[in-house]
């Protein structure tokens, strides 16, 4: 007998206990009190649709929007494209789209994720997509003029009532603090579709609607990907005027992390110091990482001198990895930010 | 019926226990041997001596998880059957691919050592713990009930690609186990 069957036999010795572990599918328990609020909440209504629609981009269909009424009584029309602010920009890692001018910012990885517009609706889908009998899992960003994130917050509510069995209006979401938040579920059966909202003010009178979509069984992975997208949301005024140090600062921090991450410095060089000491993982991650923040602080805000940017991020997410942090610090010299020591800290 | 109902049927030499076993555990059964087994009536005949074989296993045996207890006689008889139409060049399935994955674990660090199946046994289990869950249970899927690896991804809801980057890394981790424990 060769080798390798005498291995397939003893593997067939398994405990009986791992083998019978290994037949239960990862469900979510919802705790009682949700339900209870839950089947309380979709008593309550019975709207049309105010979500993007769950087809494939850029196949975007264009229902008539739904009409509804706004706690003080006022009739609101919540569109289903949004984009009414201006242009909106995408800004997602690596290589390709950095264009237009910026609404909004999000980090996604073009490496894990495709990243499509239509008519003012984002569509981030897996690039590795799961077969068709599956529902679909993405997370789409759309902007909603003249209407607060409360307000879209109860419309959706209302809307997803018709949809989903289960809808839970929480206080918030750690992703997003102090942002509405909704979740609703299909159920707690094999592929039940489940969703997560999030509101965000847009400073100007509208909110972002950042909508999440799995199914149960994918909640800790990909759910947990798109809610680390989602923590990286970042809305960007357009009437706000960006210093010039801190566009150069971002500017250097966009392309350093993504080299570092990569471990491949050789497009970078330019924005190391003299004797920087450089470190990050000693392999290329960044075909694995999911980036839930990047967060910067100057040494003051007029004219820095020097700055520390923090990556959140996570390698190994399906095996329930928790975050890591590649840390950056930077001076500015002649206008130009460099590169002086960057690290891994857990 | 509960499993140890069907077990105390068992015991007590009743007939009735093949046709509740078949109710409850025949497509569970079914399915393994049709993993490795590509032919269907093979795989039937498979099934229907799994309950011969746990008929004449029982007496001394008395499980608590009936499912895994099944599956292992079935899982055996396939595998036997596997070999037997393999030598005649008509073998298929599944089980040729996992086959060819285990190779990795055994063909670059040597060959097994010429020890007892109950010692290899008993360091593959040791191996099984080291696990994170969710790989002991992607790594049993394929090995144990060789399943495909999109099937795999279903159950778990990932994408295949992470099934097999899981399948990769334990293997690894099996051959550095085994290496370890001089058993290659």
């Amino acid at each position: 007998m060769k080798d390798q069957e005498r291995l397939f036999l003893a593997i067939g010795s398994a405990e009986p206990a791992l083998i019978a572990r290994s037949e239960r599918r990862r469900r979510r328990r919802w705790p009682g009190y949700c339900l209870a609020a839950a089947a309380c909440l979709t008593l309550v209504l019975a709207l049309g649709r105010v979500l993007p629609s769950w087809t494939e981009p850029p196949a975007i269909t264009t229902p008539d929007p739904p009409v509804t009424q706004n706690p003080d009584g006022q009739r609101l029309v919540l569109p289903e494209q949004g984009s009414e602010i201006g242009t909106l920009r995408l800004l997602s890692y690596a290589p390709q789209s950095q264009e237009k001018a910026m609404d909004f910012l999000i980090y996604v990885n073009e490496e894990q994720f495709n990243i499509r517009e239509a008519d003012g609706l984002y569509s981030i889908r897996s690039t590795d997509p799961l077969p068709e009998n599956f529902p679909e899992c993405g997370l789409d960003i759309v902007h909603l003029a003249n209407i607060s994130p409360d307000a879209a917050n109860m419309l959706a509510a209302e809307s997803l009532g018709n949809r989903y069995a289960m809808v839970f209006q929480e206080e918030e979401s750690s992703a997003l603090p102090k942002c509405p938040y909704l979740r609703a579920s299909a159920g707690t059966d094999w592929d039940s579709e489940q969703a997560e909202l999030w509101f965000v003010d847009d400073g100007q009178g509208g909110a972002f609607v950042l909508t999440a979509r799995y199914f149960l069984e994918a909640e800790e992975g990909m759910g947990m990907r798109f809610r680390d997208m989602v923590s990286s949301f970042r809305v960007i005024p357009l009437n706000m005027a960006v210093p010039e140090w801190m566009a150069s600062l971002y500017k250097a921090v966009d392309r350093l992390f993504p080299a570092l991450l990569s471990n491949d410095l050789s497009g970078v060089s330019d924005l190391l110091a003299e004797n920087a000491s450089v470190g990050a993982y000693d392999r290329n991650v960044w075909e694995y990482v999911t980036i839930a923040s990047v967060d910067y602080i100057p040494d003051n805000d007029q004219n820095p001198a020097s700055a520390t940017v923090s990556v959140k991020h996570r390698l190994n997410l399906e095996e329930g990895e928790s975050y890591c942090y590649l840390t950056l610090e930077l001076v500015h010299q002649d206008g130009q930010w460099r590169l002086v020591w960057s690290g891994i800290e857990k | 019926m509960e499993d140890y109902a069907i077990v105390e049927l068992y015991w007590s030499r009743n007939p009735e226990a093949i046709r509740r076993t078949g109710e409850k555990y025949g497509g569970y059964c079914r399915a393994i041997a049709r993993n490795i087994l590509s032919d269907g009536r093979d795989a039937e005949e498979c099934v229907n001596d799994t309950w011969l074989n746990a008929w004449n296993a029982m007496p001394e045996n008395r499980p608590s998880l009936l499912a895994p207890f099944l599956g292992k006689i079935t899982r055996n008889l396939a595998f036997t059957r596997w070999r037997a139409s393999h030598a005649q060049k008509r073998g298929g399935g599944e089980l040729p691919l996992v086959l060819d994955e285990l190779t990795e674990c055994v063909s670059s660090a040597g060959t097994l050592q010429a020890v007892e199946a109950a010692e290899l046994e008993a360091a593959v289990n040791r191996f099984l713990h080291t696990l994170p869950e969710r790989d002991c249970n992607i790594f049993l899927r394929r090995c144990w009930f060789t399943e495909p690896m999109a099937d795999i991804a279903k159950r778990y809801g990932m994408p295949e690609n992470t099934v097999r980057t899981s399948l990769f890394r334990s293997r690894e981790k099996l051959r550095l186990y085994l290496e370890k424990e001089e058993l290659l």
